[in-house]
């Protein structure tokens, strides 16, 4: 029986136990960040919405280069070691087309930079990526490092198991 | 000072449920002279949520939806997007293409436009009761439009008003002739700053 987590909007939740599942419905410019360590079974997924903490009002799990290291930091709590960790990105897409304007509301792809960033500078590897174009996707991370996603037009796919990667 | 929507006290929230009242019935009349019909409308449901439960709201995170979203500028910015469920968008772009109930089965570029147009057309009404009530300029930008899972859309309108804390003035309506109902929601989400303004222009204290 699988216990699913629901993880929305500027939230972080970490997966210790087998059978459960964490779940970030619907990501549209969002970012379902995906890390998991193998040795430890632990799973941790930041539901981030945007790229940039500098002045915004305080809402730590929101923004990319607050959220990593804080579920970096939730992650080490429920026992992983940041040396095994993992990661796999989804999300980033740019939905709304606009007619005859320039590119707006790029913060799609501007998400996607800023997590990349956050995650180098904790030399974390990224195993897996699915992210831009222009469809939502609904992700889930189960607690054996399996990361699928779903789509409206494509069903769901396994995008990688994050517990067969070898480290680099 | 800004102000959040959940931090308002029921006087200044039943102005802004007049206001969102208002605005919706007269964007449902602007939506029935250019079908050249009568159209129904329900009492709108009018409350504040946050916009990550509104999409339990409209159907569920992962069901389909149509969105049209425009950013507001003027006296007192913000964001104005509208949500139609899939089959509702369908049946509203046979109504404004002139096809046969049941003769969209996919939203092409013609249909897309064609709510799009729809879409930019109710917040436009919307907006001018809004500007006839409290005597701000409003305006609004071209529109954009998504066809996506509920939860994506909603999450886009989210990022886009960053500073705010994910509540939404939410006005749904229902709309139809006989027996084509259409369900629609309008989100209309002011900016923090912008809630003291638009309730001084209430002629309201913001305690």
């Amino acid at each position: 029986m699988t216990q699913s987590l629901m993880v929305g909007m500027a939230e972080v939740k970490i997966s210790r136990h087998p059978g459960e599942v964490l779940i970030a419905l619907g990501l549209g410019s969002c970012i379902g960040v995906c890390a998991y360590d193998p040795k430890a079974h632990v799973a941790g997924l930041a539901h981030v919405v945007l790229p940039d903490s500098a002045g915004h009002p305080p809402s730590p799990h929101k923004f990319a280069d607050t959220a990593i290291p804080l579920l970096l930091e939730a992650m080490q709590q429920a026992g992983a070691s940041p040396s095994r960790v993992l990661v796999a990105l989804t999300g980033g897409a740019q939905l709304f087309t606009f007619q005859g304007s320039g590119p707006r509301l790029e913060i799609g792809a501007r998400n996607a930079v800023a997590c990349v960033a956050a995650l180098q500078a904790r030399r974390l590897p990224i195993a897996a990526t699915d992210l831009g174009g222009s469809t939502g996707r609904t992700v889930q991370l189960f607690n054996d490092g399996r990361v699928h996603v779903k789509t409206i037009g494509q069903g769901e796919r396994q995008l990688v198991a994050l517990g067969e990667v070898a480290k680099p | 000072m800004p102000v959040s929507l959940q931090g308002l006290n029921d006087l200044s929230l039943s102005a802004l449920h007049e206001l969102g009242n208002i605005g919706a019935g007269n964007a449902m009349t602007a939506f029935a002279s250019m079908m050249d019909a009568r159209v129904n409308m329900s009492v709108p449901r009018v409350g504040v949520v946050r916009l990550s439960d509104f999409a339990e709201m409209a159907g569920g995170p992962e069901s389909i939806s149509v969105g049209v979203y425009m950013p507001v500028t003027g006296d007192a910015p913000g964001h104005v997007a509208f949500l139609w469920p899939i089959e509702c968008a369908m049946r509203l772009a046979d109504q404004l293409l002139g096809s046969a109930p049941g003769t969209t089965q996919t939203l092409g570029e013609m249909e897309c436009s064609a709510l799009v147009e729809i879409g930019n057309i109710l917040a436009s009404s919307y907006l001018v009761a809004v500007c006839e009530m409290t005597g701000l300029a409003l305006y609004s930008s071209p529109p954009a439009l998504a066809c996506d899972m509920t939860a994506a859309i909603l999450g886009a309108v989210a990022s886009a008003c960053a500073d705010t804390e994910d509540e939404a003035l939410t006005v749904v309506t229902q709309i139809g002739e006989s027996d084509i109902a259409v369900e629609c929601y309008f989100i209309y989400i002011p900016e923090p700053d912008s809630l003291p303004i638009l309730l001084r222009a209430l002629m309201l204290d913001i305690e």
